[in-house]
């Protein structure tokens, strides 16, 4: 197997997938945001957003806190340590593997 | 695009997000006018006046940074977190040391184009303000560039203005002789200041209107 091959057999295939990709780069790009930002950004519906959430915190990339804007609930994102690992080590497989 | 470019482009959303409400250029502009009004009263008061004195500017600084800051905070606490969502920026060294690099460099710039006599240092600031401006603001929104045009021209047509009429229309131009500028370079800065200060504003006050009509707050449900 070539190096190329095997850069892309190690992707991520949590982070890979289009839709966690863009709510991992936003992400990665702050130190946390709100589900409206992330909602807003990547034109995804609550549903869509909700369940690429969920997948990215069972692989323990995100933390979601549910908190309160006064009296309106806020739901705070933001990428864990291991995330943040997880999406460095991605781009650099990305980059070997293109 | 690749997907290199386009996982770059994801990262560099957040920071086009900060001035979706147009607050960036807003505060921005507020802070360019006013270092212009101060330096304006300096120039129109009397060399002993209270608007001379060192502690008086570093106060004026002090509370100009925090009305801003506190300004942009309530702002967008009110109108933008509700509306398009609330982001919290990492703080990074990085970042700061580039904005410390650019203000010595341009510092420099200015000082060498003083000493070496340049009749126009004025035109430094438009050189420097507007590829800034098209590479921070104006890549990600279209019509910005309209913006980055008027800057170009404006910067450039004030710099290249004859000092006699730059001195005629500064009100006390014999402040100057007295302070270590040239009077024509100390009254084009002012005139430059003054222009680059108000399209920054007007042009962040369009971004905020556009905002606020296009945008509403979405109705709380369950996320």
């Amino acid at each position: 197997m070539n190096d190329s091959i095997r850069n892309i057999s190690e992707l991520d295939r949590v982070i890979h997938e289009p839709g966690r990709l863009m709510i991992a780069s936003l992400l990665f790009a702050v130190e946390q945001a709100d589900f409206l930002y992330l909602q807003h950004e990547t034109a995804m519906n609550k549903g869509t957003l909700s369940s690429h959430l969920s997948r990215l915190e069972e692989a323990g990339y995100v933390e979601i806190a549910k908190t309160f804007r006064g009296k309106i609930p806020q739901t705070l994102l933001r990428l864990t340590p291991a995330g943040r690992q997880a999406f460095e080590s991605y781009r650099r497989n990305l980059k070997a593997a293109l | 695009m690749t997907p290199q470019e386009q996982v770059q482009s994801y990262l560099e959303q957040p920071k086009r997000y900060f001035n979706i409400d147009g607050l960036g250029e807003i505060d921005l502009g507020v802070m360019v006018l006013g270092f212009n009004l101060i330096s304006w009263l300096q120039v129109l008061t009397p060399e002993h006046s209270f608007w001379h004195r060192i502690w008086v500017f570093l106060l004026y600084v002090a509370l100009m940074v925090m009305v801003i800051d506190r300004g942009t905070k309530f702002v967008k606490k009110r109108i933008t977190y509700p509306r398009t969502g609330f982001v919290e920026y990492r703080r990074e060294a990085r970042g700061r040391i580039v904005m410390i690099a650019f203000g010595a460099v341009t510092a420099a710039a200015f000082a060498v184009l003083m000493a070496l006599g340049h009749g126009n240092a004025a035109a430094l600031m438009g050189m420097v303000i507007v590829p800034s401006y098209a590479y921070g603001i104006a890549r990600a929104v279209q019509w910005k560039w309209l913006v980055v045009a008027v800057l170009a021209v404006g910067t450039l047509a004030l710099a290249t203005l004859p000092a006699s009429l730059v001195v005629s229309l500064v009100p006390d131009p014999t402040f100057f002789p007295k302070s270590r500028f040239p009077a024509d370079l100390a009254g084009s800065c002012l005139f430059e200041e003054m222009f680059i200060g108000a399209t920054f504003l007007v042009s962040g006050g369009i971004t905020l209107y556009r905002y606020l009509s296009q945008t509403q707050a979405p109705e709380q449900a369950a996320e």
